[in-house]
């Protein structure tokens, strides 16, 4: 569990004390407390209930927690809604997307943000420029799809771009994906891995909600573990193996009584990382 | 959200279209591309339905009756654009008819008052814009259905109008009012000059400008452009208050024409102008429709009633060949042509 020193020392992005939240009486989360550094992937991982939902809800403004800090860059902040997360530089990419299949991707990254010319009503779109300048994003991010492309025609992990894509207009600077790749087939989920790497690559940090083991190993830097609602431990990937993610989201006292189909999952993964 | 999900269902998953790079495109599919398919389906018909009228009746494409068709579509084209930009951003305005004939009663009481032209015509776009505020009250402060509020107020302002009038029709004569009705500039009738106006005035509205796109984003996804920050409640309010308007500036036009203000056929315009909406291809499901196409939907409707008029066959057909059209349009989306002609020109492509 070693941090490693350039990440300890600089003021990080995002500062999570001692954050929590409890529905009625039922303590939903509770203690997370984790510093996310720009250019850095993290892994929200946690069986079913174990306040991964949560914790996304609190970090995208849906329900602010009850207790404990939340700072960015050094600054403590609340988010009443998702606008205030948004313009704090936090946004998130729900699992159900929300384009309009109407208009074009670059409509839909400026959205609500149109460069136009003109006053009032009289607003007038500047439709190429927009266009340009949604080329240049998604080129830049390695986001491969046309601008002026249809949305009713893309695929799951293009739309996923293009949601992406206005997050990153939107100068967000720290991205919460929640499961981005839960509905795609493997080619379309290995393209989205690269686009994390690539925004990564970027400065842009993110939080990442993922079932995947695979996933998970091959693109974060750090997992950060919940279990029934509390945080078991921010842990490097590194000093990983994927047997051990499997027992860090399951327990491993129950790893022991259920070991037989997780084992063949965690043999499957490309990296085995080095033995525990 | 029921709504996107349903659009979802009947157009995406297309194998053709899932290719994101650019094709080499015939100069046919150009053309197809620039006009839209559903138009081109809509001026076929059109050519095919006065050539057989043509057949029955030889006056048809004389001048004179070009332009009692242009005089005729007036009214019901300014209340089909309306209705098109409401359908556009996910809406439906059932009453617009209705309001227009409420505003038409008002306006023709504040006629026969003495009122001048000028405050007789801000009276007819007021009562308009209070009919669409209050169904835009409906739908956004009381949450009602838009089907089922602009239903009621359907109903509720042609009560209102036959109890406001007694059930008659209030006598108009207005000088300024005549002169419109009876006026043509280079050979056209002012009124098709107004509504001609009115279709350019939206067409660049919707195509472009940002309220305009924010319209089309309103009806493909509510809840895409909620989480973007558009102001659902502003846009919607804003949405109904404009048809109001234009039902406010039908009902004027109505006693342009007829020196009258009567609710009598007016709750027949507003179904008229969906029908000329979804003809025109507008999708009920929001997000899609184009002026161009209303428009042609509209000289469709006008030829019609009209091609039943110099057959001489009885008026009654037309609400008929109404239902049949309306049939033919919802029927003709759901297949989902334009998709389809490209899927058919691409496999020829193929075959090639």
């Amino acid at each position: 569990m070693a941090v490693s020193a350039a990440t300890d020392t600089a003021t990080p992005l995002l500062e999570l004390e001692g954050v929590g939240k409890h529905y009625g009486g039922v303590q939903a989360l509770e203690g997370v407390s984790v510093k996310i550094h720009p250019g850095t992937v993290t892994g929200l991982v946690g069986n079913n209930g174990a306040g991964k939902s949560t914790l996304v809800r609190i970090l995208s403004g849906v329900n602010p927690p009850d207790e404990g800090t939340i700072r960015w860059k050094g600054r403590p902040v609340q988010f009443r809604n998702p606008s205030d997360a948004r313009a704090t530089g936090i946004d998130t990419v729900f699992q159900e997307l929300a384009l309009a299949d109407d208009l074009d991707a670059a409509a839909n990254v400026f959205l609500n943000r149109e460069l136009a010319y003109g006053f009032g009503p009289f607003r007038f779109r500047r439709d190429r420029e927009m266009q340009r300048q949604a080329a240049a994003l998604f080129d830049r991010f390695g986001i491969n799809l046309p601008a002026a492309g249809n949305i009713r025609a893309m695929s799951g992990g293009q739309r996923q771009g293009v949601a992406i894509g206005r997050a990153l207009l939107g100068g967000s600077e720290l991205l919460l994906l929640d499961e981005p790749t839960a509905a795609l087939g493997v080619k379309e989920s290995r393209h989205i891995e690269q686009l994390m790497l690539s925004l990564r690559q970027e400065g842009i940090a993110i939080i990442l909600v993922s079932h995947s083991v695979d996933q998970l190993l091959n693109v974060c830097d750090r997992l950060l573990v919940l279990r029934r609602g509390q945080m078991i431990g921010v842990y490097e990937r590194r000093d990983l193996t994927a047997r051990d993610v499997v027992s860090l989201i399951i327990g491993a006292d129950e790893l022991e009584t259920d070991v037989s189909g997780l084992e063949a999952d965690a043999a499957h993964s490309p990296n085995p990382g080095p033995a525990a | 959200m029921s709504d996107d999900t349903m659009s979802d269902d009947t157009t995406s998953g297309k194998p053709h279209a899932s290719d994101s790079r650019p094709r080499p495109v015939s100069p046919l599919m150009r053309v197809v591309g620039f006009i839209g398919a559903q138009n081109l389906a809509l001026i076929g018909g059109l050519v095919v339905m006065l050539l057989v009228i043509r057949s029955l009746n030889q006056y048809v494409f004389l001048p004179t009756n070009l332009v009692d068709i242009g005089v005729a579509v007036a009214i019901i084209g300014i209340l089909s654009i309306a209705q098109m930009i409401v359908i556009v951003a996910g809406g439906l305005d059932i009453s617009i008819g209705s309001a227009a004939g409420l505003a038409s009663v008002l306006t023709a009481m504040a006629i026969a008052a003495g009122w001048p032209a000028a405050a007789a015509l801000l009276v007819a776009l007021a009562v308009g814009a209070a009919c669409g505020a209050f169904n835009g009250f409906l739908v956004n402060f009381l949450r009602i259905n838009a089907v089922i509020a602009t239903l009621a107020t359907f109903g509720g302002f042609s009560g209102l109008a036959l109890v406001i009038s007694g059930g008659r029709s209030i006598a108009a004569t207005n000088e300024v009012f005549r002169y419109v009705g009876v006026t043509r500039w280079f050979g056209l009738p002012l009124t098709l000059i107004l509504l001609i106006v009115v279709a350019i005035i939206a067409h660049i509205f919707l195509s472009y400008t940002v309220i305009g796109r924010r319209l089309y984003a309103l009806g493909s996804n509510p809840v895409a452009a909620r989480n973007s920050g558009i102001s659902l409640v502003k846009y919607r309010m804003g949405l109904y208050i404009m048809s109001g308007v234009a039902a406010g500036l039908a009902g004027a036009v109505i006693i342009t024409r007829t020196r009258l203000g009567t609710e009598a056929g007016s709750s027949d315009l507003g179904l008229t102008a969906i029908t000329a909406a979804l003809l025109g291809g507008a999708a009920l499901t929001g997000g899609r429709g184009t002026i161009v196409g209303v428009m042609l939907a509209v000289i469709i409707l006008g030829v019609l009633n009209n091609g039943l008029i110099l057959t001489g066959t009885p008026p009654f057909w037309s609400n008929v060949a109404l239902g049949v059209f309306l049939i033919i349009a919802v029927a003709g989306q759901e297949a989902d042509l334009p998709t389809r002609f490209r899927g058919w020109m691409a496999s020829r492509r193929r075959g090639k």
